[in-house]
């Protein structure tokens, strides 16, 4: 029985297998469990290929079928069984025949079967197996536990004679060898080598998965140096070791001067300090260290020098800031000035140096001289320039231009004469420059006493006359050159004006001076000091006067007090004004409707009389009269104040109706009074309703048909147009639901809906990439970030960068966080 | 009477209900739950977080804590993480407040008998320290009246104006006069309004002619003649906007940065003098005398809102710090309170004299300034009172009040009247610990030039106020629109591009023809040269010394014309 069990336990398996792809058809039958070994593999595969063509083929098996044939796959079947019973029991070394076994043994099943006809039930069969005798006709086995192996082929040959020994030997030989199997497919061999490296690769990843999952998950990274040794004096110091002799030489004279141990130098410091402390008040310990640590000084020398020191001190403050403030000056003038006196200063010096050291002088001035000359050199006035090119170009040169090119040739030349003249050394007149030296400002001065001259002269103007023509005639031309003769006028006389002022002794102090003053009261202005508002505003004085001690009662008196001299002229100025102003301008213009004005002027004058005897009481009342608004309460507040009621009756004047009215609640007493509001309510109503009908796209349009002309002919004597008909329901457009509003419940608000086309550029159009939903993106951002809602350290945590890295830094690559656990291993699918 | 220091302000607050303790992951609960801070303190810092309204004004329903269950794994952990974040950070910024040392406090009543409004100015200034009794004065200016008050943003100046034409600049805190001068210039005298600008070195007026600019020495600075006949000032220091209404009705609003008119809309209703800014949104609430109040931004020439508040015109208007409540005055005699949220009347007080003037605290207190008296209601935005705080008769004699101004970071309130202005002091009505990042009350002269120059760069585009603040930078709802838009706009920038220039080669506008047009009048030697020339031959021709160019003809009838014309010859 046991192999017919095993045969279909084993067909049950090939029939779940068999939907499966061939790839799993191939997976070997037996359960294993252990992990497997190349050979193995390579083992299990190649039954597994034998197996294949039979294992495809019973997908196309009835239970007919199986009727039919079943005999001839049941050994077979039976044999994988018993196989695989083998490598439960054998060793590893037989696995390696199983396979030609099994091959011989299928042979030999088969002509078994063949042998008995098989028409038979497979249960039969088994039965009438099972049954057999065994007889030397039969060469089948007697039953499935007799099994065909080469051992039991041989065993009966060892008993019969030593003939076969030969036989026997060699066949021994045989089963001891290892055979090889015969090469498999690539494709076979890649594959299985492919899922190998797959587990074992994958096994390794999942060790990473924690700490990239780790990595991702963080908001920041941080690569910067962990465990820096912090840096302090005291760590160099106990680190300190004298390397170089230098070093040595120098902690040795420490050494011997006390300064090796922190304590001894605490204590020499508290002595020195205790010394000072007896020489004189401590101001100054720096002081008495610059003078060598001499801690014997009285208390007189000590006071003196530090006295010394103090000016000292200030002065150089004080020169400090003087120059701060002449650096600081921008004005040109000035600095024109300057300019001149650093020359003259020079000037002196190089007289003084040509005295005491002439050779040095005369190197100075040759230096100057080259300079000059290089300077000269390089002039325009060579009728070089692109305008006089193009002139002389053209060739046709009339006067004017001609005129003007020459006297630039003249300037040139006269310049180049002044040049050589120099460097001759012969002067022929005093402009030049022997006297330049001494007399610059004499000559400038008379150069532009000359220009005005010239300038003003009345010659001139016939000159002028006289040059009227060709390109001097033209009206621009002119103008041109009025301006530039204004302006050298001008020139000249600021040149004129600067020199002569510039003439007297200490003049350069007094401009310096000057312009600081200047600078001071400018920034005296900025600053807006109060003594200078007189001259600006209009009316300066103590018309304010603070009344410090707070008395009710004497408040005509402080009226009195009140008089300042400001107090007057503000008096005298507004008695003009208010004559000027028209009350009512002033305020609102609502003393003349009676329901808009707020009349409380005129209640107070009313009141006035009444009232000032009993002030103190009903006054007060009157300021925390804003009560309840209940209708009781209200009506108690109003018998307790009689003359509040009298105002608001003066509204009504409805004398007969007094005692209804003082059973009136005062709501009601209100609304009696206002007859306007229920217009008011009316125009809201009707203002809201035509906004919703608007919007309302329900509503239809304004109907043609109510004003003639539009669409049809119209005067008289024409026909009426027809009405035009009405749309069945069926045609009409489908009506639109509703829209919500959010006043729908508030009739007395309306709230805009239209979009605010100005504002959509501060919104976005779309939800930003890692949202998927403007629900999570506004969540995101609804909270404040920045430091005027935030701590500091919230607004740091919050704006941390997802990256933290020092410039300049290796970033060590990724390690293992904490121990790897194995985690769920995929299958592998080829 | 004693003077109890009781903490004000956020007193309740609900408890976060979803802190339960089965969730485990550190969600920054935790630090809720274990922080030393109240969670009333910490619900303060978080409150603005937890919804958001779209446009449509339906509230996201977003619960805060609540681990965001979205599809995407990443985009969830996100968003959790930086809930977390912020919920951290609202702790965080709650235990700060250890930091701040200052504490504010009420006048508690001893026994039930006792009523805090009956205390008298004189009371308190007996038994406050000697620097806040100073803040208690009058002073009578009985020939510019009625005053208005105004404050600057950090409370160290006061500025009184006189409607008749007095202006006076003071240190608050020092009580020294800066600057006083009485105005002449502008034909009827007449100060509607003042208020300062970015800080207290300027200042503007609403004059009768227009809107003007002084400077802290009381020199004009600038005159807005676009803002005619002004009776409501307000300036919004974030946006750097002054903004006006007039008897007009138009709103107008100026950048006082760029000194650039930004927008003007017609308000439609008339002559309006009432105008208050919300502190939270920066939109602007105007009273007008149909009893309605509309809310207004730069960037909508229609009201964001408008609502029917007080059957007559609406005499007095205040917001909230927090800009939830909204107070009202009415000629119809009702003082009512608004929460913005809804746009619904919480409650309504009556009050028997007309209200003038309304403001709300710092700490939220409301001053009502009616009649010859103000009177100080503590927490009366949520909950109606019954009675006063503390209340005030301004000085006997009549004076009434004209507006009641409540002095930031101290205890004091202005109150400008028809007989000149008196300061008092309302124990608890001002913040106690000042943001020196916000409004440092003891900057000097470089601090405040910083802080121009800083609130310059972070200044807000006008167009981004709006009800809700939260909305810029939100995922657009009209999507369609916003598209059109943008079409629109790329397709006027092509239109806008400059012509390339064809190039022709014949026709009147071939290259030679356009140089020669170029060139024509020029004059050079040999034009000139020609003209003579023409002259000389015309002159040989007989004709004489009258013989002219064209040019010179020309000139010589431009000449005879004169005029205006004759420049040109």
């Amino acid at each position: 029985m046991a192999p017919r069990k095993g045969a279909k336990k084993s067909a049950k398996t090939t029939k779940t297998k068999s939907s499966a792809t061939k790839s799993q058809v191939l997976k070997p039958k037996t359960d294993w469990n252990s992990v497997l070994t190349a050979d193995e593999y390579n083992d299990r595969v190649l039954e597994g290929v034998d197996d294949e063509e039979v294992d495809s083929d019973v997908d196309c098996f009835d239970s007919e079928d199986e009727m039919m044939y079943g005999s001839l796959f049941s050994s077979r079947e039976r044999e994988g069984d018993d196989s695989g019973e083998e490598d439960d029991s054998d060793d590893d070394s037989d696995d390696s025949d199983d396979s030609d076994d099994s091959d011989e043994e299928d042979m030999l099943d088969m002509l078994a079967a063949l042998d008995k006809k098989t028409n038979s039930h497979r249960k039969e069969e088994a039965t009438s197996h099972a049954a057999l005798k065994p007889s030397e006709f039969s060469s089948t086995t007697t039953a499935a536990s007799q099994k065909l192996t080469m051992d039991s082929l041989l065993n009966p040959l060892a008993s019969t004679s030593e003939k076969f020994a030969s036989i026997r030997s060699s066949m021994q030989s045989l089963d001891a060898a290892k055979t090889t199997h015969a090469l498999q497919s690539t494709v076979v061999t890649d594959r299985v080598s492919r899922k190998l490296a797959y587990e074992a690769t994958s096994k390794d990843v999942s060790n990473w998965m924690e700490t990239v999952k780790a990595n991702r998950e963080a908001e920041t990274l941080d690569f910067r140096p962990k465990n820096r040794a912090r840096v302090t004096t005291n760590s160099l110091v106990n680190k300190f070791t004298p390397e170089n002799d230098f070093e040595r030489q120098i902690q040795e004279a420490l050494e011997g001067a006390g300064a090796e141990d922190e304590t001894k130098l605490v204590e020499a410091e508290e002595a020195l300090a205790a010394g000072i402390a007896r020489g004189g008040d401590d101001d100054d310990a720096d002081f008495d260290d610059d003078l060598g640590s001499n801690t014997n000084l009285t208390l007189e020398e000590f006071k003196k020098r530090h006295g010394q020191l103090a000016k000292m001190r200030s002065l150089l403050f004080y020169e400090e800031r003087k120059r701060h403030q002449i650096n600081k000056i921008k004005s040109k003038k000035y600095r024109k000035i300057r300019k001149k006196q650093n020359e003259k200063e020079k000037v002196k010096e190089m007289e003084v140096l040509r005295e005491q050291d002439p050779e040095l002088a005369r190197e100075l001035d040759e230096r100057e001289a080259t300079k000059r000359m290089k300077e000269r050199m390089t002039l325009a006035h060579k009728n070089t320039s692109k305008w006089a090119r193009q002139q002389l170009r053209r060739g046709n040169i009339d006067t004017d231009t001609r005129k003007a090119l020459s006297a630039q040739v003249a300037i040139g030349d006269k310049l180049r004469q002044k040049q050589m003249g120099e460097e001759v050394g012969s002067d022929d007149d005093g402009d030049s420059s022997g006297d330049e030296d001494e007399d610059e400002d004499e000559r400038l001065k008379r150069k532009a006493r000359k220009v005005l001259k010239d300038v003003e002269g009345d010659d001139e103007k016939e000159e002028r006359e006289k040059q009227k023509s060709g390109l001097f005639k033209l009206a621009f031309m002119q103008k041109g050159i009025e301006t530039q003769r204004e302006k050298a006028k001008r020139e000249a006389m600021e040149l004129l004006d600067e020199l002569e002022r510039g003439e007297g002794e200490g003049q350069e102090d007094d401009d310096v001076d000057n312009y600081d003053d200047e600078e001071e009261e400018e920034e005296e202005e900025e600053e807006g000091g109060k003594e200078r508002k007189g001259e600006r505003t209009t009316i300066v004085g103590e018309g304010i006067e603070i009344d410090l001690d707070d008395d009710d009662e004497d408040d005509d008196e402080d009226d009195e007090k009140n008089t300042g001299v400001g107090k007057e002229v503000t008096r005298a100025l507004t008695k003009k004004n208010t004559k000027k102003e028209d009350p009512k301008d002033g305020g609102f213009d609502i003393a003349s409707n009676p329901w808009m004005g707020d009349g409380k002027m005129d209640k107070k004058a009313k009141k006035k009389g009444k009232k000032e005897i009993d002030n103190s009481i009903v006054d007060l009342d009157a300021g925390i009269s804003m009560i309840v608004g209940d209708d009781a309460d209200s009506v108690d507040m109003t018998t307790q104040n009689p003359s509040d009621d009298e105002d608001d009756e003066d509204g009504n004047n409805d004398e007969p109706g007094k005692s209804k009215l003082e059973k009136l609640s005062q709501s009601e007493l209100v609304a009696r009074a206002f007859a306007a509001p229920d217009d008011m309510e009316e125009d809201f109503k009707k203002e809201k309703q035509a906004l919703i009908d608007r919007d309302d796209p329900n509503k239809k349009a304004v109907d043609d048909d109510k004003v003639q002309g539009w669409g049809s002919w119209t005067g008289a004597g024409v026909r009426k147009p027809k009405k035009r008909k009405k749309l069945s329901k069926k045609l009409e457009a489908p009506k639109v639901k509703k829209v919500k509003r959010a006043d729908d419940k508030l009739p007395t608000v309306i709230i805009n809906e239209k979009r605010m086309k100005k504002m959509s550029k501060f919104k976005v159009a779309s939800v930003p990439y890692p949202f998927t939903s403007a629900e999570q993106y506004e969540r995101a951002m609804a909270g404040p970030v920045g430091a005027d809602w935030q701590t500091s350290q919230t607004v740091v945590n919050m704006t941390r960068p997802e990256i933290l890295t020092k410039a300049g830094r290796i970033i060590n690559p990724i390690g293992k966080i904490g121990k790897n656990k194995a985690s769920d291993k995929r299958k592998a699918r080829f | 009477m004693s003077f109890d220091v009781a903490r004000g302000g956020y007193t309740k607050a609900k408890k976060n209900k979803s802190s339960d303790s089965t969730r485990h992951y550190n969600d920054g609960r935790n630090a809720i739950k274990e922080s030393k801070a109240s969670p009333a303190t910490i619900e303060k810092y978080t409150k603005r977080n937890t919804s958001t309204k779209n446009l449509s004004g339906t509230v996201l329903k977003v619960r805060p804590g609540k681990n965001p269950s979205f599809k995407d794994k990443k985009a969830s952990a996100y968003v959790s993480m930086v809930e977390k974040k912020f919920r951290e950070g609202a702790v965080a910024a709650a235990e700060a407040e250890i930091l701040d040392t200052t504490e504010g406090g009420f006048i508690e009543a001893e026994g039930e008998m006792e009523r805090t409004y009956k205390v008298k100015m004189g009371e308190i200034k007996d038994s406050v320290d000697e620097q806040t009794a100073k803040q208690i004065f009058d002073l009578s200016l009985t020939d510019h009246p009625p005053y208005n008050v105004s404050y600057s943003q950090t409370g160290r100046h006061l500025l009184l104006t006189g409607r008749l034409g007095h202006v006076a600049l003071m240190d608050a805190l020092t009580l020294q006069l800066k600057t006083e001068f009485h105005l002449t210039h502008s034909g009827v005298n007449s100060i509607r309004s003042s208020t300062f600008l970015h800080n207290h070195q300027m200042f503007a007026l609403a004059e009768k002619k227009a809107v003007y600019i002084y400077d802290h020495n009381g020199s004009e600075v600038h005159h807005l003649s676009d803002h005619v006949d002004p009776l409501a000032l307000q300036y919004l220091p974030y946006h750097w906007l002054l903004a006006s209404v007039g008897r007009a009705g138009w709103l107008k609003y100026t950048d006082t940065s760029t000194g650039e008119k930004v927008c003007e809309h017609r308000t439609k209703l008339g002559s309006c003098g009432v105008m208050r800014q919300n502190n939270y949104n920066a939109v602007l609430n105007l009273g007008h005398g149909n009893g309605c109040v509309t809310m207004w931004s730069p960037a909508s020439s229609t009201p964001l809102v408008k609502m029917l508040c007080h059957r007559g015109r609406v005499t007095g208007l205040a917001n909230d710090l927090g800009g939830n409540y909204m107070v009202t005055s009415g000629v119809d005699k009702k003082v009512k309170v608004w929460d913005l949220r809804t746009f619904r009347p919480v409650h309504e007080y009556f009050s028997y004299n007309d209200v003038q003037s309304l403001d709300i605290s710092q700490t939220g207190v409301l001053a009502v300034g009616a009649g010859g008296g103000v009177t100080f209601w503590k927490d009366a935005l949520m909950v109606k009172q019954k009675s006063p705080y503390l209340s005030h008769r301004i000085m006997r004699g009549g004076a009434s009040c004209n507006e009641v101004r409540f002095r930031p970071y101290e205890d004091v309130v202005g109150i400008g009247h028809d007989k000149g202005f008196s300061s008092i002091v309302v124990p608890g009505v001002g913040e106690s610990n000042f943001d020196s990042f916000e409004a440092n009350i003891y900057e000097d002269k470089k601090q405040r030039q910083e802080k121009e120059v800083r609130s310059l760069l972070d200044k807000l585009k006008p167009e981004m106020i709006q009800l809700d603040p939260e909305q810029v930078g939100a995922v657009e709802r009209d999507r369609k629109a916003l598209v059109m838009e943008q079409r629109e706009k790329a397709k006027e920038a092509d239109a806008n591009k400059p012509k390339k220039e064809k190039k022709k080669a014949r026709g009147r506008n071939k290259i030679s023809k356009k140089l020669a047009r170029k060139h024509k009048n020029i004059m050079d030697e040999s034009k000139l040269k020609l003209m003579e020339k023409r002259k000389a031959d015309m002159r040989e021709k007989g004709m004489g010394d009258e013989v002219m160019t064209r040019e010179e003809k020309k000139r010589k009838k431009g000449l005879e014309e004169g005029g205006a014309l004759a420049r040109f010859f």
